[in-house]
């Protein structure tokens, strides 16, 4: 499968979040904000990546009977090395995301693709795989947060541009969160229908 | 049979093991990494509240973990770090790093008590567990503004008696912060 095709699948046709509808919970909690939806999804991204690689490069040792226990071990790791980078060089999106990042342990997109994807096919394919799903999954985010953040917040770009003062507090509430959810995926059903 | 099962229970964990191991290898290595910088950045986001409450020299106190006050209003507050200041040689009074249970966890605030008693300034380093755009404004200047001045044992929000303009939609947060404020003018007090 060329790059392109495997690129068009993750960002719109088979997009985690949007079609495939996984990892919802760092979907609602991370999209308050632009920079939120952006550092959550590219940590994600680069975790899917490196955790992809070594499950696939790993695929012929790890038995099957104790692949779980094998993927997770692999992916928390790569997750806390994350984690402590992310507060040793970029201290500011540690702390906005606090909670998520660690929590990127048990996003299902990781788990689900190692599972479905890393653990049968080669290295690169697998490493392709990451980036493009990773790159779906950032791309689900950051509409989430555009919507959300405008309405909610009344800004752009993480408070950079103020457009109006009074906004519907409740999209950055958890309520908000399910709305624009809906609505996003409605919208994508809708394209995706149209263009087949 | 049962030989053969053993083997199996002794490669899975053989396979387990190794894996684990090299996670464990790997971790250590980027936590040497990273051990100093995290630490650095630590000490910088408390010399720039302390710098943004007071303006003095100041020298770390020995607070045992797990010290808390408790308020009039009956709410107990974790005190985590305090800070004797010191300027031109004179005593200036004490920072006091308090964590109120606000809304979502505790809320990482330095308070600045002079030695009268009254708030030099107040700086909330953390409220990252607060609701976004509510209870997570605490941080903004607007709010923390008010508490400079006040007498540190009378803060209280509006809804409470006392004269703190509490965030829109976030009185848990705020309050949070004024009993924050209270304990850390209490633990001053207790200083001497």
């Amino acid at each position: 499968m060329s790059f392109g095709k495997s690129l068009k699948e993750g960002l719109v046709t088979n997009n985690p979040v949007l079609v495939q509808l996984i990892g919802m919970c760092p979907t609602l909690a991370t999209t308050t904000s632009v920079i939120n939806g952006v550092g959550m999804g590219l940590s994600a991204t680069a975790v899917l990546i490196c955790s992809n690689i070594v499950i696939s490069l790993l695929r012929k040792i790890i038995p099957n009977k104790v692949r779980i226990a094998a993927y997770i071990t692999v992916i928390a790791g790569f997750v806390t090395m994350i984690d402590l980078l992310l507060q040793a060089f970029i201290p500011s999106l540690s702390a906005s995301l606090g909670l998520f990042i660690p929590l990127i342990v048990v996003n299902c997109i990781i788990l689900g693709r190692a599972e479905a994807f890393a653990s049968k096919n080669s290295v690169g394919k697998s490493a392709v795989d990451g980036l493009v799903m990773g790159l779906g999954f950032t791309l689900a985010l950051v509409i989430m947060s555009v919507v959300r953040e405008l309405l909610g917040a009344g800004t752009i770009g993480g408070g950079a541009i103020t457009v109006f003062s009074q906004p519907a507090t409740i999209m950055i509430l958890p309520a908000g969160g399910f709305l624009t959810l809906g609505f996003v995926i409605a919208v994508m059903q809708k394209l995706l229908k149209k263009g087949e | 049979m049962a030989g053969k099962q053993k083997n199996e229970f002794v490669q899975l964990g053989g396979v387990l093991c190794a894996i684990t191991l090299v996670v464990a290898l790997c971790l250590g290595a980027v936590n040497a990494i990273t051990v100093e910088p995290i630490a650095q950045q630590n000490q910088l986001k408390t010399e720039n509240a302390l710098a943004q409450v007071m303006d003095a020299e100041s020298e770390p106190l020995d607070v045992a973990e797990g010290t808390t006050v408790t308020t009039d209003r009956g709410t107990v507050v974790e005190i985590i770090s305090a800070y004797k200041m010191t300027k031109d040689g004179a005593d200036a009074g004490y920072c006091v790093e308090v964590g109120p249970t606000g809304f979502g966890g505790a809320v990482d605030t330095m308070v600045g008590i002079d030695t009268e008693g009254n708030v030099t300034g107040i700086s909330v380093i953390s409220a990252s567990q607060e609701t976004p755009g509510l209870g997570a404004n605490s941080t903004k200047p607007e709010f923390q503004d008010q508490f400079a001045g006040q007498a540190g044992a009378e803060v209280a929000v509006e809804k409470d008696g006392g004269s703190i303009v509490a965030l829109t939609g976030a009185t848990i947060t705020s309050r949070a912060v004024s009993e924050g404020v209270v304990a850390a003018a209490a633990f001053a007090a207790e200083q001497g």
